[in-house]
């Protein structure tokens, strides 16, 4: 008899749902990828659905449904916050009622109307909201036994946890609590910077490099006081999201000279030294907190998780400091990723499931490539219905021969092939695939392909055993959350002149080759890998195999399926609407080859800027 | 959902807030009382606190408040009377009437979904 637990995150950001089967990850996605509504928070209707055709199985026969966190505290703490706050509280406590009173509480009669049941306990179960934060990073990672860092904008209460997982057993012993959270303060910035909130944080990330910390003072003598330990307070006289539906207030906008930056106008010098000195300050508070949990539990490994640990720059400060052997990062860190450590939890803590280790030494993640897969016989029956042009090959040698040469011909290809990763980050199964040794890569790819901000990054695929070639890095980075340096010897020099003298243009700092692999060296020379491992993702890694036998890099360029604003493709219908609204060359479908220019004109019933919200 | 219902509705909710909630946040707030620090505290040796619930024990997968209207109420009075905090419990019978007419108002149509703020 097997154990089956329904995991579910929702209303909050980016709902999701997953499958666990006697302990394994079964399935797991996130709603935006099928309703197309980017970080959708409502109930997750179709995620729950695919996770169940998955794993071919009726609610009814689920062991249990578990929700990943508990709405009461959630509650209590808005209740309190209010009433700590005052009158000016109103308009958030209105927002609140409705979302919690209202919906979150009585999330089971959701699942009741969704699904119709649930489960054999015939009762919904719930977590802790760092709990889950706290299983989704130790129970698939590969160790027996890590210390335990979680940090994201707000559970019920906790912001901030610390402990110690070993086998079966999660044990919490430490927090820190609303309103002081690194998240959120992290967010404060991101607003004040003309970013979206739990959303732009990644841009705020990228845009440091540009900047100098000049603010780094100010935020540490004014905003937050970071004790030895990494433990850390925020004076909260300076933020908005007590009392109102913003992240920062007048007393915040005069300390930083002036009102927020207005989204999608001119980035300037103020926003890059913003995100320069938050981002130092950010990478302080991580890197004691690191060596406080080490001290406390004398743990080799360290696995994390909460919105914060996506920050790649921080975290491979974390694993250049060495302060632990190994380090494990969930790569569906935020909120979605709630939906797995839920169910996870209750295999292992209410069911007493033993966990299962993965002998190889790999975690048990499966590459993440946890979503919708659709066989190549789906694929040619949805083209040959619709009448667009393909070429089929079905030999995966030759296929990946044929993309490999594509790509080294300095062509943009969009990847589609088999399931469809959890969590934000395209891990080669709905990418976009381009050379990394040329300069241009870049810029076509930010502007003709993906409609975004010029100066964002780009990130490299390598072949796992070539990854020191390239990069000051040993370690495997499977998720793409590791940022290391590029080797020095592969780096070219700048002219930063102008740049440097207050030109705030970035373009033309960008537009510098800045190594022998331009398209995904950031301008502080560092790049956020991705290692490709034959048994994670074989058809990947031949595609950078032969790509390496053609040019002799193993390595190209990875970036998400999708405009911006856009969730990342899910089906092949997707991914094609995609291909016809950019200037990508080619479109693989699993062993179907599409190109643009045999295309059928694309007759687009959308304004697609209009219905993807920029993010 | 009818915008009668919503009218009235949002008037439980403004009148709950001015009148039962505030004068009582005024209240604990005269009395020196606080539920949560807002400034650093220079002093302080470490800012993590102890969790007195370090683990998950089955049976507190199980929360009891959320699955229905008639144990609502009694969650309340017991969360906050074990925290402490027994001056909240009087919120309970109106925060249970404002649970019951705002069940399900929540319409996803919104642009900008509520559930994105940070607070929730």
């Amino acid at each position: 008899m097997s154990t089956t637990i329904l995991g579910i995150s929702a209303f909050y950001h980016d709902s999701a749902a997953a499958i666990i089967r006697d302990g394994e990850i079964i399935a797991a996605a996130q709603e935006e990828r099928f309703s197309r509504k980017k970080h959708d928070p409502r109930f997750p209707h179709h995620a729950i659905n695919y996770c169940l055709e998955e794993a071919f199985i009726e609610s009814s026969e689920l062991d249990a449904v578990v929700f990943y966190d508990n709405p009461l505290f959630t509650w209590d703490r808005v209740l309190k916050n209010c009433m700590m706050a005052g009158p000016r509280s109103f308009d958030q406590f209105k927002k609140a009622s409705r979302s919690v009173l209202g919906i979150k509480m009585w999330v089971k009669d959701y699942i009741i109307r969704s699904i119709g049941s649930l489960g054999k306990l015939d009762k919904l179960l719930f977590t802790e909201h760092h709990m889950s934060h706290a299983a989704s990073a130790f129970y698939p990672s590969p160790f027996q036994k890590a210390a335990i860092i979680t940090l994201d904008g707000v559970g019920e209460w906790a912001t901030t946890t610390i402990g110690l997982g070993t086998d079966n057993r999660i044990e919490l012993f430490q927090e820190i609590n609303y309103p002081h959270s690194l998240g959120l303060l992290y967010s404060a910035f991101t607003y004040y910077c003309g970013f979206k909130v739990n959303s732009g944080e990644y841009k705020l990330m990228g845009l440091a490099p540009y900047g100098e910390p000049i603010y780094y003072d100010a935020i540490r003598e004014n905003l937050i006081d970071i004790k030895e330990d990494g433990s850390y307070n925020l004076n909260t006289e300076y933020f908005g999201y007590l009392d109102s539906s913003v992240m920062t207030n007048d007393k915040f906008n005069n300390l930083f000279g002036g009102s927020p930056r207005k989204p999608e106008s001119y980035i300037t010098r103020r926003e890059m030294d913003m995100a320069a000195s938050i981002q130092k300050t950010l990478e302080e508070v991580i890197l004691r907190m690191a060596l406080h949990t080490k001290k406390e539990t004398g743990a080799d490994n360290l696995v994390m998780a909460g919105g914060v640990a996506l920050n790649c720059v921080a975290n491979g400060k974390v694993l250049k400091k060495g302060i632990f052997d190994d380090f494990w990062i969930q790569p569906a860190a935020s909120d979605a990723g709630g939906a797995v450590g839920a169910a996870l939890l209750v295999s292992h803590a209410y069911f007493d499931i033993p966990r299962k280790i993965n002998p190889n030494g790999r975690d048990t993640q499966r590459g993440s490539y946890l979503g919708p897969a659709y066989k190549p016989s789906e694929v040619v029956a949805f083209l040959g219905r619709k009448g667009y042009p393909y070429e089929r090959i079905a030999n995966p040698q030759q296929l990946a021969e044929k993309i490999a040469q594509v790509i080294a011909d300095g062509k943009i290809v969009g990847y589609f092939a088999g399931r469809m990763e959890f969590g934000p980050r395209a891990l080669g199964a709905r990418s976009i695939l381009g050379d990394p040794r040329r300069r241009e890569t870049q810029s076509v790819m930010n502007l003709k392909i993906k409609f975004r901000e010029s100066f964002r990054p780009f990130a490299p695929s390598v072949l796992a055993e070539d990854v020191s070639e390239f990069f000051e890095m040993e370690s495997e980075s499977p998720y793409m959350l590791l940022v290391a340096p590029v080797r020095k010897e592969r780096c070219l020099p700048m002219n930063l002149r102008k740049f440097q003298e207050g030109d705030d243009n970035m373009s033309a700092v960008i537009t510098q080759s800045r190594s022998d692999i331009p398209a995904v060296t950031h301008v502080d020379y560092s790049a956020r890998v991705q290692t490709v491992h034959p048994s994670d993702k074989p058809d990947y890694y031949h595609v950078i195999k032969k790509f390496k036998d053609l040019t002799g890099y193993g390595i190209i360029v990875n970036t998400s399926f999708n405009v911006r604003g856009e969730p990342i493709v899910c089906s092949p219908q997707d991914a094609y609407r995609c291909f016809m609204r950019t200037e990508m060359d080619l479109l693989v479908l699993e062993d179907c080859l599409l190109w643009k220019e045999e295309q059928p004109a694309f007759e687009d019933t959308e304004d697609w800027r209009k219905t993807y919200e920029l993010d | 959902m009818n915008s009668t219902r919503d009218d009235d509705t949002l008037l439980e909710v403004t009148r709950f807030f001015f009148e039962e909630l505030m004068p009582l946040a005024k209240k604990l707030q005269d009395e020196g009382k606080a539920f949560f620090s807002v400034k650093p505290n220079p002093n302080a040796q470490t800012y993590y606190k102890k969790r007195e619930k370090t683990i998950m024990h089955p049976e507190s997968f199980e929360v009891v408040g959320c699955d229905s209207f008639d144990s609502f109420e009694e969650a309340l009075i017991d969360m906050w009377t074990s925290q402490g905090y027994s001056e909240l419990t009087k919120l309970a019978p109106t925060l249970l009437k404002l649970a019951k007419s705002l069940y399900f108002v929540e319409e996803q149509s919104e642009d900008i979904s509520p559930f994105i703020y940070v607070m929730f």
